[in-house]
């Protein structure tokens, strides 16, 4: 019955159960084939071997990390002696108690815990809910997680426990993590891909326990108790209370849960969002946002796209590059810091200090203007958020803010152009928008953002996710110019000191703002956001 | 304690681990290893006359532990290793090979077991330094026998994996 070769695993899987005894006829014939034949093999055996003394006389040692052969080797020097001068006298040395061993174990355990037990290592589109005990600051990728109930109402949330398990969470789904080894689900679809490390990693359920051996699996339970398991590779346990034998599942098998009762069937793998296919969705995601970048930046109409990808802690501007565009319309990061885009793996900035701001100078003049921005909002200070704001020293000006009102809980859209000669204001114009956006601009979550002022039309019109939602009429039309200004903050005004006007600083993230001299129509910047909503 | 003693007691202490590893290894049993250890010890010191010094002193006492290991075995209904003697020979000149790279395992386990997760290694302890049976670490941690022999495998395999590439091999 010779074969090829022997894999690692095969030869650890035999090893250890010819070392427990346990090696039926079968096994008992390969492990002589391992032996008389492969010396590699034969070696590893030898060495699993010596590994299981190693622990029985060492493992306290190991653990403390602090030689101690002094006390061995006093032990050893009075067997010798014993069996020299006494005689055969049977002497065997004491081990330490098997609780204090526990205790330290506990301890070391306990110091890792206290640091957490998982971390969120990719969120698409996600929407959290009220129930989430994870503070609004912490849902960032890479902050550690302590034991926390997650809620999402929409979207998908990748975990990665400490000891090795992936588990995707697809909204709308309400998750606990017990611990690095454990989760619950309580209602909602998970996807789990256990490396080998995390074997016996556990997901906890009302109706069931799933313990993995080993796998990929996903589990879907209903907010009546209902609950399913997927395997799509390896095999998972089942254990349910008061069923005292655990139920045995393997690959391509599925089973319902309801109450007493169980179906077997085939696992549905399309009916789950995977790592891989959450990879593949992202990658589409983001050639589609690229493919419509490329076609922004090269429309003869707009004169400045920042897409913010450029800048980084050592580079100190934003590259304009919409092909159209003037010289010298780079922007200047002042403060600011690169933080995650729309997707994993793509940039955007990030604002949250008073001094944050890009500052840019367009200084031509436009009959008509059309500005879009992807934006996120962590918290609002004042009661005003700066989009775009002027440096007020100029004959003309147009300033574009999200405005709050702390009273209502409302944001609402407002933009306003300036005429101004010899320091005096001949002209302003206020777009205010009432339309209540708080929900589109709440949670932390990125929106498009549109403006277009059409002179033709005589009209501003402002979008949020491509829909349009007010328009305001033009009464007086002028030219329009940006000329010196900041996204996302305003330039220092010394009179505003004080006054409820000095605060009105981005505290989020913003990506891909553009100008153009040209009216977008609403099907145009419908496909715009369609092509970049994360 | 005669110079002769003195020598044979500090040879002992020295070459412990990798004798009473040895014997470990071939009879899988602790109770059983600690047994032969004081048999082979007795006969050691019996013999120690014919000893050379200079030589291996861990070699020639598996030499003699070897002998007593295969009588061991015969008196025994039943063994954790059902092999024929062609088969156990060539695994106990393994493990004198073994043996003889103690000290380099010994080390490279120091950094591999910092590898092994929490849960496995708790497993590990258990069943090698408390010596509990499966079936009571599978109660004790609410699993079924059957995952505690997965993550005991898992256990080996992470260390060998480890060690296999700090010595430079791999199967």
């Amino acid at each position: 019955m010779s074969k090829e070769s022997y894999t690692s695993k095969e030869i650890d899987q035999l090893a250890l159960m010819a070392s427990e005894g346990e090696l039926n006829v079968e096994q008992t014939e390969q492990l002589h084939d391992m032996i008389m034949n492969y010396p590699k093999a034969r070696r590893r055996i030898a060495r699993c071997f010596y590994l299981q003394s190693y622990f029985k006389d060492e493992l306290e040692t190991l653990e403390l990390d602090s030689v101690q052969p002094v006390r061995i080797n006093q032990m050893v020097w009075l067997a010798a002696a014993a069996v020299i001068l006494v005689g055969l006298f049977v002497v065997w040395f004491t081990w330490p108690d098997a609780d204090q061993d526990a205790n330290k174990v506990v301890n070391r355990i306990s110091d890792n815990e206290e640091k957490g037990v998982a971390v969120i290592h990719r969120h698409v589109g996600v929407v959290w809910g009220s129930e989430t005990t994870l503070q609004e600051s912490n849902r960032v990728l890479g902050v550690p997680l302590k034991p926390c109930l997650l809620e999402i109402k929409e979207g998908v949330l990748q975990i990665d426990f400490y000891h090795g398990a992936t588990v995707l969470l697809e909204g709308p789904a309400k998750f606990e993590v017990v611990n690095a080894w454990q989760g619950r689900l309580i209602h909602g679809k998970i996807s789990a891909e256990v490396l080998s490390p995390a074997l016996g990693f556990e997901i906890l359920s009302d109706g069931f326990r799933v313990v993995d051996l080993g796998t990929s699996f996903a589990i879907k339970v209903d907010r009546d108790g209902t609950g399913e398991v997927h395997v799509f590779d390896g095999e998972v346990e089942i254990w349910r209370p008061n069923v005292k034998k655990q139920m045995l599942l393997k690959q391509g098998e599925s089973v319902s849960i309801q109450d007493n009762t169980i179906v077997v069937g085939k696992a549905q793998p399309q009916a789950f969002t995977r790592s891989e296919s959450l990879d593949r969705n992202v990658e589409l995601k983001i050639a589609k946002a690229n493919e419509m970048r490329k076609q922004l930046t090269e429309d003869e109409g707009v004169v400045l796209y920042y897409s913010f990808s450029t800048a980084g802690e050592w580079v100190r501007y934003v590259e304009n590059e919409a092909k159209h565009g003037a010289k010298d319309t780079d922007g200047a990061v002042v403060g600011c810091h690169s933080t995650q885009g729309r997707w994993p793996g793509t940039q955007a900035l990030g604002f949250d200090s008073s001094s944050d701001r890009v500052r840019l100078n367009i200084p031509d003049e436009f009959k008509d203007v059309s500005m879009m921005v992807w934006v996120k909002i962590y918290t609002v200070l004042g009661d005003s958020v700066a989009l775009l704001n002027p440096e007020t020293e100029q004959d003309r000006f147009v300033h574009w803010n999200v405005i709050y009102s702390n009273t209502n809980k409302t944001k609402q859209l407002h933009f306003s152009d300036t005429d101004r000669s010899e320091g005096l204001i001949k002209g302003r114009a206020h777009y205010h928008c009432f339309t209540n956006v708080r929900k589109q601009l709440g949670e932390s979550k990125w929106a498009h953002l549109a403006l277009v002022y059409d002179s033709k039309a005589r009209e501003v019109r402002h979008y949020v996710n491509g829909e349009m939602i007010g328009v305001n009429e033009i009464k007086n039309v002028r030219p329009m110019q940006v000329g010196i200004a900041d996204l996302g903050n305003w330039p220092q005004k010394e009179w505003a000191k004080g006054t409820e006007f000095e605060i009105r600083n981005l505290i989020g993230a913003m990506c891909e703002f553009l100008l153009a001299k040209r009216v977008f129509t609403e099907f145009e910047i419908k496909k715009i956001y369609e092509a970049g909503k994360p | 304690m005669s110079d002769r003693g003195e020598l044979y007691s500090t040879l002992l202490v020295k070459n412990r681990h990798r004798i009473y590893g040895f014997i470990y290894s071939l009879v899988h049993n602790h109770h059983a290893s600690e047994d032969l250890f004081q048999e082979v010890s007795t006969i050691l010191w019996k013999k120690f006359d014919h000893f050379e010094e200079g030589t291996d002193f861990a070699v020639w006492a598996m030499s003699v532990a070897r002998f007593c290991i295969l009588n061991w075995r015969r008196k025994q209904s039943r063994v954790a290793l059902p092999l024929e003697d062609e088969a156990l020979m060539k695994l106990v000149d393994e493990a004198v090979l073994v043996s003889c790279e103690y000290d380099d395992l010994r080390m490279h386990l120091r950094d591999c077991y910092k590898k092994i997760p929490d849960k496995i290694m708790s497993i590990l302890r258990a069943r090698y330094h408390r010596e509990d049976k499966v079936p009571v670490i599978a109660k004790r941690h609410k699993k079924s026998v059957r995952s505690i022999y997965l993550l005991l495998e898992r256990g080996h395999s992470l260390l060998l994996d480890c060690v296999e590439q700090k010595m430079g091999r791999s199967v």
